[in-house]
């Protein structure tokens, strides 16, 4: 009896280690296969000459944008030290501001994409919950590594929070700008140049 | 009446017991809700660490030379904008694409000394014998290296290194931050490392060396120059796409420019 008993055990554990362990990778493979799908997606929004250009624009919005956390990017724009400063009204100003203009700043840049070609290389869990996709930009002149780094919701949702392109991530730029400018200026300064230096839209 | 007792008692301590576990609930309540304060904070946090190491760095900046380096930043981004561009522009249409390319390569042929270099000094055996592998496909079979076949036909891919990588490498620190004319954002460990490596770089003029591409000094420089000129053609616009959404165009490219270089010396 005692012995069944351990043999049970031995089992299950011979049994559910190997797949937990799976389960956790498959759900990085997971997420390199709705990234590589939603490439895919994206390139054949942007070759359909058959819509014009703010058509395109919004597909490609609707494409993407659900696989990013806006909210939480625009609460990383700032550090720790800004965000407790500031008060409930400037927070979701800002974050009503932020989240127009890094939309718009992308949506104009879609040009670029025509010369360049993106193609998803592997994925990779860096922690609990965190997974990072790469993907080689490959342009005439080279070829570029670009990670897109996920992170898993309350709801076990996998949402991109940031991007580095050569290393460069796109929310340590913003931080480094923020925090450059507000040494200098007030918050209320920032959130105006942020409404004027809006970029221009094609 | 024992019985009665006992009831009572049996009463009381049921009483007693739910109240403590009202109490209890109340207090689990509490604290689920500082818990969960509290973890919004550490996922908060667990991300500010992430952003922390180079945020310090901007925070600490150590920029003796900002005023000049801001000036010319705006030089730059003037001369980018309403000269490069413009004459990228002729200069695309004039040269095919297949040529611009082949420049490209021709360049980064030339760059092998270097490129041996600082793999075998920070000890990539394997990064440097690629590289040489590499050097001597392009140029014979890739005709003078105008044609990168040991990549496309046998998939030996680049390991570009330099003086400001392996210095890095071995923890030197940036230093500060400096702005060239025409050529850009830089700093002090990078500007040394481009001085010691101008020593085997074939493109810079040395009087001692046998292979010399451009015989005075200053030819080099022109040589650098168009070398930029033409990478730059490859990617029409990149430069003013990706410096619109700068809020402040100099600390937004001294940033990139660190993290660029960090990134590079990681890998």
């Amino acid at each position: 009896m005692k012995y069944l008993f351990k043999y049970i055990l031995l089992a299950a554990i011979t049994v559910l280690l190997p797949s937990f362990v799976l389960a956790q990778d498959s759900e990085a493979e997971q997420v390199k296969k709705v990234m590589v799908k939603t490439t895919k997606n994206f390139y054949d929004i942007l070759n359909d000459k058959n819509n014009n250009k703010k058509i395109r624009k919004q597909k490609v919005l609707n494409e993407v944008g659900p696989l990013l956390d806006f909210n939480l990017m625009a609460r990383l724009a700032l550090n720790k030290k800004t965000w407790k400063s500031i008060s409930k009204s400037q927070r979701s100003k800002f974050s009503e501001i932020f989240i127009a203009r890094i939309k718009k700043s992308y949506l104009d840049k879609l040009d670029i994409f025509s010369d360049i070609e993106v193609v998803i290389e592997n994925s990779k869990r860096v922690k609990k919950n965190r997974i990072e996709v790469t993907a080689l930009l490959k342009t005439k002149a080279d070829t570029k590594k670009l990670v897109y780094k996920f992170y898993q919701t309350k709801k076990k949702e996998w949402l991109i929070y940031d991007i580095s392109i050569v290393g460069v991530s796109f929310l340590q730029s913003y931080r480094s700008q923020f925090s450059a400018y507000l040494k200098n200026n007030s918050f209320d300064d920032l959130i105006k140049k942020l409404k004027d230096s809006s970029v221009p839209i094609d | 009446m024992k019985f009665f007792v006992i009831l009572l008692l049996f009463i009381s301590i049921l009483f007693a017991n739910s109240n403590s576990l009202i109490e209890q609930k109340k207090a689990s309540k509490i604290e689920k809700k500082d818990t969960l304060v509290e973890e919004n904070f550490n996922e908060f946090d667990d991300f500010e660490n992430e952003f922390s190491e180079n945020d310090k760095l901007t925070e600490e900046v150590f920029d003796p030379l900002y005023s000049y380096n801001n000036w010319m930043t705006g030089v730059n981004d003037y001369l980018m904008i309403n000269i490069v561009e413009p004459q990228a522009k002729v200069y695309r249409w004039v040269i095919p694409e297949g040529g611009r390319t082949s420049v490209l390569n021709a360049f980064k042929n030339l760059y092998f000394p270097v490129n041996f270099a600082n793999n075998i000094l920070q000890t990539k055996v394997e990064n440097a014998g690629n590289e040489t592998s590499r050097f001597l496909l392009n140029s014979t079979i890739g005709i003078l290296g105008l044609f990168d076949v040991a990549d496309s036909w046998f998939g030996i891919k680049p390991h570009v290194e330099d003086f400001g990588q392996t210095l890095g490498y071995y923890g030197a620190g940036s230093g500060f931050p400096v702005v060239l004319p025409f050529f850009g954002q830089r700093n002090v460990r990078d500007l040394f490392g481009t001085f010691a490596d101008s020593y085997i770089d074939p493109i810079y003029y040395n009087d001692w060396r046998f292979y010399n591409t451009a015989e005075p000094y200053w030819h080099s420089v022109l040589l650098k120059g168009y070398e930029d000129f033409n990478e730059y053609s490859l990617t029409p616009e990149a430069y003013e796409k990706l410096t619109a959404d700068s809020i402040d165009l100099y600390p937004f490219l001294r940033d990139a420019y660190e993290q660029y270089r960090n990134q590079l010396i990681k890998e």
